[in-house]
């Protein structure tokens, strides 16, 4: 009887569990098959790959923000990591020849007393800072490595044979600027490629623009109220030249040129019409009275002289280097700046509503006047100076007809600039992403890229046709191996680039390069900090 | 975790080893006559023998029949069984699995040695997938940020979602061996609690492609990678009883899978460790 009580009691407790599980197995099963259906949700992360690449002779570098690494990607379409030892590429500056690549470098330290540190995430916000360091990268790999140049210096500039770099700070595109203890503004860094060798020189507060003389012996630094000339064999200020009398004025220089003697550099004053003539050799200053504020000026080598334009004025003057004094030439439209092509030089007013474009040739005097069909953009020369094409952008159109029609395209047109005539008037599709031209036997030939178009635009400058050579994706920017291949960037998230040979008419595709390291978790790569 | 998890499976086991716990069958004791049953006994003749007669075929084996019986005794317990189990294992990454958590399905085979001990070998699939999206790096970039609008800082700050960004498919399908021993406590017929550990051996295979519509896209990468470790989980079984060896087996579990992170050629290296929870369904025979 008592086991048969036992049975009555724990029965339906018994099925009711069974129930249970069961219904729970099925409900939760269906959750299971729901869990398992592939897309569902999406995961966010940094960009993958900078599509700003850089193009040098052995191959094209480009950053992995997400993976903080740097790749080298060959023309075969093949890629490999360079080391870093543990750094992440911050940014990059190819070296003028394309024989090198400078790479600004950071690495996380971790200051915590905590054993067994290994992953990024082991340590706190708060114990967590940054090791900085400049490296020179060559053929795939760091040939140099310095951590004397301060990581805040945004701006670089190289003398004629690249042999030596200067870094300083320049204030002027606004970027933010980290201030870790103290930063020095009133250096400058001066880096040896070949030894990595730093001399941090006072050149005055804020320099903005650094100019090496030809011979190699000098750099001339801008800098607030100042020009500066440093001695290259004694790393140290030769010379100072103050641009003005009181300490309370504020004098802003805004570009520098160097005569081809090298004897004297000109410089422009923000907001004044004043140029200033420094004398390098006899360490004296004047200064010429412009009719203008200048927005651009240029040395024309060949003919001794300078040009000068001024955005607001339709003039433009030309200095001679004996007694600095102008000739002036009129304009029927104001130029702003100033292309060197060939024998002649190109004055155009970019970014503006002016539609003139001047081929002024000073030996001969000759100014010839182009008119594009809408505003210019952006102008571009062929390396023999016999053709220029422009870009154009649309604009409100007050015409009709043809007029009318291409007011509402972006557009190219060409200059030819041997016979002044103007073969081609095109209208481009959508925005124009890059440029690049390309001169052999004779033929000019434009190849172009248009914003969300996925093909390659192959204009014949003599005659406007064009042909189109398919991409894989929409491209975002072109650039090119110096004595190689285009290199055409794309809209890619795991990386894509085209290689197109002009001679064989061929592209080579290199792709998904932006995943290597993409997944796993961040190390502490060093744990001191050199610097 | 190990430590506790193996001494689960020793007092499983042990109970488990200790054979069929069920008790005899109770038979009934013999009754003494009784004093009136012996008055009222009749004499019965005794008949003449009968010739030897040849036994019958069909009495050999009924003959044999018990000592059969005697070297085998009838299976108290099922010997095999196939279990199908749905679930989900975190894997405390989002890499592949928004959330960290990945969807199972499983096959699992089992070698019943005793009636509590069994050995198991399970094939688990998952197959995850999402939507990786990358920002646009803006330093330098040419194009993606001449539209004006992308350059006021307010635009950005009030709409997160107009930031550019380019998107890729990720897939991740993962081919799971697990083999091992469940250890059951058989407490009660009704509930039967578990324990169990297993070794791991994990194929991964990894997918992005950003174009999923065309197969001939350049951007496109599969990465595989093996990797190994160890289960352990407890969970319980509520057996429905079809007959003395056939069971239908639902059953819940928790556990944990300790994998070694799974390196996918130059992807990296993706977590795979982390809790896990399987609801299956089963027959036993």
């Amino acid at each position: 009887m008592k086991k048969l009580t036992f049975r009555l009691t724990l029965a339906p407790i018994a099925g009711t569990a069974r129930a249970a599980t069961a219904f729970a197995a099925i409900g939760l099963a269906t959750t299971g098959f729901a869990a398992c259906t592939p897309d569902h949700g999406t995961v966010y992360g940094d960009a993958s790959w900078d599509p700003a690449v850089l193009a040098a002779k052995d191959g094209v570098y480009a950053r992995l923000p997400s993976a903080g690494k740097l790749i080298r990607v060959t023309t075969d379409g093949s890629y490999a990591e360079v080391d870093l030892g543990g750094a992440q590429p911050d940014t990059l500056t190819l070296v003028p020849g394309g024989d090198a690549v400078l790479v600004n470098a950071s690495w996380p330290v971790c200051e915590s007393t905590k054993p067994n540190l290994k992953f990024l995430s082991d340590c706190d916000e708060d114990d967590l800072t940054y090791g900085h360091e400049l490296s020179l990268v060559k053929d795939g790999a760091v040939v140099g490595t310095t951590t004397e140049v301060p990581y805040q210096f945004n701006a670089m500039a190289f003398n004629a044979d690249a042999s030596l770099a200067v870094a300083y700070l320049n204030f002027a595109d606004g970027a933010e600027i980290d201030v870790t203890g103290v930063l020095n503004l009133t250096e400058a860094a001066f880096m040896d490629l070949s030894t990595s060798e730093v001399h941090r020189v006072a050149v005055g507060f804020a320099p903005e623009n650094v100019l090496f003389t030809g011979d190699g012996q000098k750099a001339v630094v801008l800098s607030r109220s100042q020009v500066a000339v440093v001695d290259l064999a004694s790393w140290a200020v030769s010379v100072t030249y103050p641009l003005t009398l009181s300490a309370s004025d504020v004098v802003e220089p805004t570009d520098v040129e160097l005569t081809p003697d090298g004897t004297y550099a000109l410089v422009t004053i923000a907001n004044s019409p004043n140029l200033y003539v420094l004398d390098l050799v006899a360490e004296s200053i004047d200064i010429v009275e412009l009719d203008a504020v200048p927005s651009d000026l240029h040395v024309d080598a060949a003919n001794d002289r300078t040009i000068i334009v001024y955005g607001n004025s339709a003039t433009v003057d030309v200095l001679e280097h004996a007694y600095f004094e102008t000739s002036a030439w009129e304009l029927n439209e104001p130029a702003s700046a100033i292309v060197a092509a060939g024998t002649a030089n190109l004055l155009f007013n970019p970014g503006s509503s002016y539609h003139d474009v001047y081929s002024f040739d000073i030996a001969s005097g000759r100014l010839d006047e182009y008119r594009a069909e809408n505003p210019v953009d952006e102008m571009f020369v062929t390396e023999d100076g016999a053709v220029a094409i422009a870009t154009t952008r649309p604009e409100s159109s007050g015409g009709s007809g043809v007029s009318g029609f291409y007011d509402s395209y972006y557009g190219l047109n060409v200059f030819d600039l041997a016979t002044g005539h103007t073969p081609a008037a095109l209208a481009l599709e959508s925005a124009p992403v890059g440029v690049q031209l390309v001169s052999e036997g004779g033929v000019n030939t434009a190849f172009v890229l248009l914003d969300g178009v996925d093909q390659l635009q192959q204009v014949d400058l003599a005659t406007g046709s064009s042909t189109t050579l398919d991409l894989p994706a929409p491209p975002v920017g072109i650039t090119a191996i110096p004595d190689g291949p285009f290199v055409v960037s794309h809209s890619s998230a795991l990386g894509l680039l085209s290689f197109y040979d002009v001679a064989s008419g061929t592209f080579v595709t290199a792709s998904n390069f932006a995943t290597i390291g993409l997944y796993g978790e961040r190390e502490l790569p060093r744990q001191e900090v050199s610097q | 975790m190990i430590t506790l998890a193996l001494l689960l499976t020793t007092s499983f086991s042990t109970f488990a080893l200790a054979g069929d716990a069920e008790p005899a069958p109770a038979t009934a004791a013999p009754t003494a006559a009784s004093p009136a049953d012996a008055a009222l006994a009749i004499p019965v003749p005794t008949l003449p023998a009968a010739p030897p007669v040849a036994a019958p075929e069909a009495a050999a084996p009924e003959a044999a029949a018990p000592e059969a019986a005697a070297e085998a005794p009838p299976r108290s317990h099922p010997r095999f069984g196939l279990e199908v189990a749905v679930g989900a294992q975190g894997t405390g990454t989002s890499s592949f699995d928004p959330g960290g958590v990945r969807g199972t399905f499983g096959l699992t085979g089992r070698l019943q040695l005793t009636r509590a001990l069994a050995l198991d070998l399970g094939l688990t699939h998952s197959l995850n997938g999402g939507t990786r999206s990358f920002d646009v790096e803006s330093a330098d970039s040419a194009a993606y940020y001449e539209d004006e609008e992308y350059q006021d800082e307010e635009y950005y700050d009030d709409c997160y979602d107009c930031y550019p960004s380019l998107y890729a498919s990720t897939q991740m399908m993962t081919e799971r061996l697990d083999f091992g021993l469940r250890a059951e406590l058989p407490i009660w017929s009704a509930f039967r609690p578990y324990a169990k550990v297993a070794a791991i051996g994990a194929l991964s295979i990894a997918r992005l492609d950003e174009d999923t519509e065309d197969t001939e896209n350049p951007t496109q990468l599969s990465r595989a990678g093996f990797t190994g470790g160890g289960y352990f989980a407890a969970g319980f079984s509520t057996p429905i009883r079809l007959n003395d060896t056939m069971h239908i087996l639902p059953s819940v579990e928790a556990g944990y899978s300790a994998i070694a992170p799974v390196t996918l050629g130059d992807l990296g290296a993706i977590k795979q460790s982390g809790c896990t929870f399987r609801f299956s369904s089963g027959i036993t025979f």
